[in-house]
């Protein structure tokens, strides 16, 4: 038998390699949820749709631009403006029930797998730029509500902007590799301990508001750190700082818990001008807009974190 | 000859530098000044904001004092809008470059908040409360538009 040449070895090297990455990419592959993990009997609530609509701030990422598109209804999340991200830039889709254009033919599953899966209509990763990171931690049933609000709108047809994403094809399927860091797949946990109210804020916080997506520093692969949860980084699109969460009342930002739920609810009506800049000038519009009893949880929460 | 040359030259070139020295020390501190006043004025306007916040709850009646603070918004909106100098902005400065090259929506912005602010007055001053609460939500909507568009996140 002859002696195996550095030839030899190196290809031995390769193909060991080439099955490895297969085998890490089929083990990371797209994994939809099991269909028995949508309760059969749900009965959908279009009101709590809307509150989650508008405490996750759907419209921030996926309202038309009226500088770019005057006619549009800004409402109505029929797709907004360019997300220029370090990959390339996303533009966020139609969300309105237009069968062809939106996502009227969007199952309860494939909006479900979206939202907690971060798997796409046709079965592939979606990237990260749309936080499903955050929005795993929903109940399955209130990511049916949200569904139920959105099928709920009026049908708008606007045909979808390819995203100009160079890599995207060789680096979807890596998002597999990478959901392994970000997604653990848990249902947020209440803590028995706390009141109600604590809970349901810091589940807003948590999931569909997903807060932590700017206000949670980011390691080296991009992950949210869980173990710096909310305590601010860098702006993810403009100079600045994204501020921390802890510690904001009480302290030099707000005196009191009163203050910061004044701050939400009026903004610069009142004299608080520190939520305008950065993007948090239309979180704030939303937060204003959410039930008070949401806002006073969201308020009970904040203001516990030291 | 030569060597007087030299020297005279050396001291023009000393002079103009001191020159050169003393202007950009001046301008930096005139900018440094610009931007201390017209933080001095938004501060006092965002005091002037919190003020009215009891009126707007009810738990304060609409009256002189809140035409006061309405008066002293306005008034300060007309002095600062002069206080933004192209490029004046620095590591204490929020100010975006945005200010400078959209100059033009900025100071839209400064003319909208003024008309704002005069009908808060306005409202306070006819005790009309229904008014002075649209009047106030507007002021604070141009506010608010300002600061999103040329402002910094605060930190």
């Amino acid at each position: 038998m002859p002696r195996p040449s550095w030839l030899r070895i190196l290809l031995g090297v390769c193909v060991l390699g080439a099955f490895g990455l297969g085998a890490a990419l089929w083990v990371t592959r797209p994994e939809p949820l099991a269909a028995n993990k949508l309760p059969a009997d749900h009965v959908d609530d279009v009101e709590n749709g809307r509150e989650l609509f508008l405490v996750g701030g759907c419209l921030s990422c996926h309202g038309p631009d009226p500088a770019q598109n005057p006619q549009a209804d800004t409402a109505l999340p029929s797709g907004g403006k360019p997300l220029p991200t370090p990959v390339g830039t996303f533009f966020p889709p139609n969300l309105t029930p237009d069968p062809e254009t939106g996502i009227g033919d969007w199952s309860p599953e494939t909006f479900a797998n979206a939202m907690l899966r971060g798997v796409s209509a046709n079965s592939e990763h979606l990237f990260p730029a749309f936080p499903y990171t955050s929005y795993q931690h929903m109940t399955v049933e209130d990511v049916l509500d949200l569904r139920a609000y959105l099928m709920s709108l009026p049908a708008v047809r606007q045909a979808p902007r390819g995203d100009s994403v160079p890599l995207s094809a060789i680096a979807r399927p890596f998002i597999g590799l990478w959901n392994l860091l970000a997604l653990d797949g848990k249902n947020f946990e209440p803590d028995p301990t706390r009141p109600a109210s604590w809970n349901r804020g810091a589940y807003l916080v948590e999931a569909p508001g997903h807060c932590g997506e700017c206000h949670t520093p980011r390691d080296i692969f991009l992950v949210p750190e869980r173990s710096r949860y909310l305590e601010g980084g860098p702006h993810p699109s403009e100079a600045g700082k994204v501020p921390s969460l802890r510690g904001l009342v009480g302290g030099r930002a707000y005196a009191t818990s009163e203050d910061l739920y004044d701050a939400f609810k009026y903004g610069e009506m009142f004299g608080y001008d520190g939520l305008s800049s950065g993007g948090m000038g239309q979180v704030q519009a939303n937060l204003a807009s959410i039930n008070d009893s949401d806002l006073r949880a969201i308020v009970d929460y904040l203001a516990s974190l030291k | 000859m030569l060597r007087y040359a030299h020297r005279h030259l050396a001291k023009t070139t000393a002079l103009l530098g001191f020159l050169a020295a003393v202007a950009c020390g001046s301008m930096a501190y005139a900018q440094a000044d610009v931007i201390a006043e017209r933080q001095k004025l938004m501060k006092e306007i965002g005091d002037g904001m919190k003020a009215l916040a009891p009126v707007f709850k009810g738990t304060e009646a609409l009256g002189e004092k809140a035409e006061a603070s309405a008066k002293l918004i306005e008034a300060n909106f007309s002095k600062a809008r002069d206080l933004f100098p192209a490029g004046s902005t620095s590591k204490d400065s929020d100010a975006l470059e945005t200010i400078w090259s959209e100059n033009a929506g900025f100071l839209t912005g400064f003319d909208k908040a003024e008309e704002s602010a005069a009908a808060v007055v306005e409202a306070s001053a006819r005790k009309e409360d229904a008014d002075f609460k649209a009047a106030l939500a507007k002021l604070g909507q141009t506010c608010k538009s300002c600061h999103e568009k040329y402002r910094k996140p605060s930190n």
